[in-house]
């Protein structure tokens, strides 16, 4: 009887030894866990599904462009065509799928950094990582919010319904809608803890590094109307970098003149592609194209003409050759030099606004064709820089952004129209189409709000 | 028009007149080009600066627009139908002849560019200047690989290839046949017709421009004709 105790108790006690380690097996082998830093690396560097996984919407929503009919018509999947239409039925749900799945891939970093286990010598990396992972997830978050919830009003913002924010991999947690201000909240904290980890250089443009940290607060800051901190952060941005490459040095025969990986690319990231904005269909509003002046190197660099009197577009700075109808959102250096711009304008330092501006303007045209703005009274002066402002930044994703926040002054607003074959489908500003609809299956599925 | 875009900029500006030109005093759907002057000895396509022939393509685009030629609006000024009836005996034919007036368009020509990119030619081809001499007879510029856009651009948008549209056009026809019924017939219906309708026919009684170019299908591709026969039976 004793040996017989004795033994099951031995017995038992031989079961909780490697309990640990059994749960720590993988159930299939074939599953691969990111398990080293270099693991985590390869996740981030991932170029498809870390940088190019962004909405298209808000380029599609815009009047940078239009369509035939005939195009319009020829466009295969109907989503996409009612999309184009601000239709509230469209029910895109790419546009919200796809950041959110690399909003998981940035929450696996973040979480397997806290659980690998890497030596001294690795730590910069590990932060590199982590700030990586950061500034990835904030940037997905902003372009989701932009699309998907209205634009930032100081006085709406604790109201206005903003955009889930997945930070951790934990699929039964309930989803809800936080505030547009906390979400912006979000974002800016991500940034903010992301900057001092990123690395002031980085071995290629789609890694992110600090100045694409301050670029992004810049544009965030504009967004909201904080005009002190966007300047502070553009300000820094280019501190790091600077360069405007001079179009008088581009080939204005080549179908795509301008790069990818250009000099005043600082981060690179483009949208998913979408029909409407297929190179083929794609055509300039022509009252666009009136703007530039002859002696703008832009009316060349920028446009092609398509041989029926319409034109199109071929300044992709994402270089164009891969172009099926994907815009660039990166962060470029132009666009810190117009924030800066429009910045010190709005916060009566014209001089500088001149500064900036003139230095970006004198890149773009003909040498010594470009004669320096001077202007001097403010509301002119801003209006010039917005309006370079809308003749610079073509198919950056940002147009949309800037819409909204710009309907709500009312020197600026603007109804949008899209004429399809004499039918005519106007976008009011502040109009809720501006806000798209999230897709049904989420709305089923989670039980958040629609949007109205 | 909004308040928010800056000035128009009306140097080297040309246009097809399909879209409203955003310029005072001009009428809104005109056609306006390039004054072309012909071809030089190299078969590039010369234009006017201040006068002079020039072939400096980059200064041709910032002449101003007085210097442009305006040829006229892309609608018709003067326009108009007439249906005609004609019946006799137990036929009856309808045609409508539509007449458009007064206005232009410019034809398509030989674009280097979409030769090149697309494979998108022009009948212009075989026109096109191959040697020195050809100058003297045609207006179509010399090949040259790679494409200059501003040479290319130019040629395109100048007026050489702005035509008068004006045209006089046979549009449908219906021609038919009827019957009255025998005797025997006569409690089943009182008139039988026999029709048959073409429509989309396009059959250009009179047109303005000595190319050949139908104004309405400048790249040739027609509607196809639309046929359609039936019987009308009246009860």
């Amino acid at each position: 009887m004793k040996t017989i105790l004795i033994l099951s108790i031995a017995f038992i006690s031989l079961t909780f030894i490697s309990c640990k380690k059994f749960l720590d097996e993988k159930s299939d082998a074939t599953l691969a866990t990111p398990s080293t830093l270099s693991d985590l690396q390869a996740l981030l560097d991932n170029y498809y599904s870390m940088n190019c996984q962004f909405p298209a919407g808000s380029e599609v929503f815009c009047d940078n462009y239009y369509l035939t009919l005939e195009d319009w018509e020829g466009i295969y999947w109907e989503y996409e065509r009612n999309y184009y239409l601000w239709q509230k039925d469209a029910n895109n749900i790419a546009d919200w799928q796809t950041p959110y799945g690399s909003i998981c891939t940035c929450n696996i970093v973040l979480e397997s950094l806290k659980e690998i286990e890497y030596s001294k010598t690795d730590i910069d990396l590990a932060n590199n990582l982590r700030g990586a992972a950061l500034f990835l997830r904030a940037n997905y978050l902003y372009s989701l919010v932009q699309l998907y919830a209205k634009g930032y009003d100081i006085e709406t913002s604790n109201s206005d319904p903003g955009i889930p924010l997945k930070l951790s991999t934990d699929f039964t947690q309930t989803i809800t809608r936080p505030s547009v201000k906390e979400t912006y909240n979000q974002i800016i904290h991500d940034l903010k803890e992301s900057i001092p980890l990123l690395p002031v250089t980085v071995s290629i443009k789609s890694r992110p590094n600090k100045a694409a940290g301050y670029g992004a607060l810049a544009r965030i800051y504009l967004t909201m109307g904080e005009y002190e901190l966007a300047t502070k952060y553009a300000d820094s941005c280019l501190m790091i970098n600077d360069n405007l490459i001079d179009y008088n040095l581009l080939d204005i025969n080549s179908d795509n003149p301008i790069e990818r990986f250009n000099k005043e690319v600082i981060f690179q990231a483009v949208t998913s592609a979408t029909s409407p904005l297929d190179p083929s269909i794609c055509k300039i509003d022509s009252n666009l194209y009136q703007t530039y002046d002859s002696g703008d190197l832009r009316k060349w660099i920028l446009f092609r003409e398509n041989g029926d009197g319409t034109f199109g577009f071929k300044g992709d700075y994402d270089g164009g050759s891969e172009n099926y109808g994907h815009s660039f959102c990166g962060i470029v250096t132009d666009e810190q030099y117009l924030i800066l711009a429009e910045c010190y304008a709005r916060t009566d330092k014209p001089q500088k606004a001149l500064e900036y501006l003139n230095r970006l303007l004198e890149k773009r045209y003909e040498s010594g064709k470009f004669t320096p703005i001077t202007e001097s009274d403010p509301n002119k002066l801003l209006t010039i820089i917005l309006n370079e402002r809308r003749k610079e930044l073509l198919f950056r994703g940002l147009r949309t952004s800037d819409l909204k926040r710009l309907n709500k002054d009312s020197r600026f607003q603007i109804t949008i129209e899209r004429d399809l074959g004499g039918k005519i489908y106007q976008l009011p500003p502040n109009d809720n189409k501006y806000v798209a609809q999230i897709p049904e299956m989420v709305i089923e599925m989670s039980g958040i709000n629609q949007n109205p | 028009m909004t308040k928010y875009l800056a000035d128009t900029y009306t140097n080297g500006y040309t246009s097809d007149g399909k879209w409203i030109n955003p310029i005072q005093g001009e009428e809104p759907f005109s056609i306006i080009s390039f004054k072309y002057g012909g071809l030089d000895s190299l078969g590039d396509p010369l234009g006017y600066i201040n006068g002079k022939l020039s072939k400096s393509y980059n200064d041709l685009f910032k002449i101003p627009l007085n210097e442009q030629i305006v040829s006229g609006p892309a609608n018709p000024g003067f326009f108009g139908s007439a249906r005609n009836d004609i019946s006799w005996y137990r036929f009856s034919l309808s045609f409508n002849v539509i007449y458009r007036m007064g206005y232009y368009f410019r034809k398509n020509s030989l674009n280097y560019y979409l030769l090149f990119k697309y494979g998108e030619g022009d009948y212009e081809f075989k026109d096109r200047w191959q040697k020195p001499g050809d100058e003297a007879v045609t207006n179509v510029p010399a090949m040259s690989y790679p494409v200059d856009i501003r040479r290319n651009s130019f040629y395109a948008n100048s007026d050489i290839n702005v035509l008068k549209a004006d045209n006089i056009k046979l549009n449908d026809i219906r021609l038919g046949y009827s019957l009255a019924p025998t005797n025997s017939f006569k409690s089943l219906f009182q008139r039988l017709e026999l029709f048959t309708y073409l429509s989309n026919l396009n059959l250009m009684i009179w047109k303005a421009n000595k190319m050949g170019i139908d104004p309405d299908f400048p790249s040739g591709l027609k509607l196809p004709l639309s046929v359609s026969a039936g019987v009308k039976i009246d009860f």
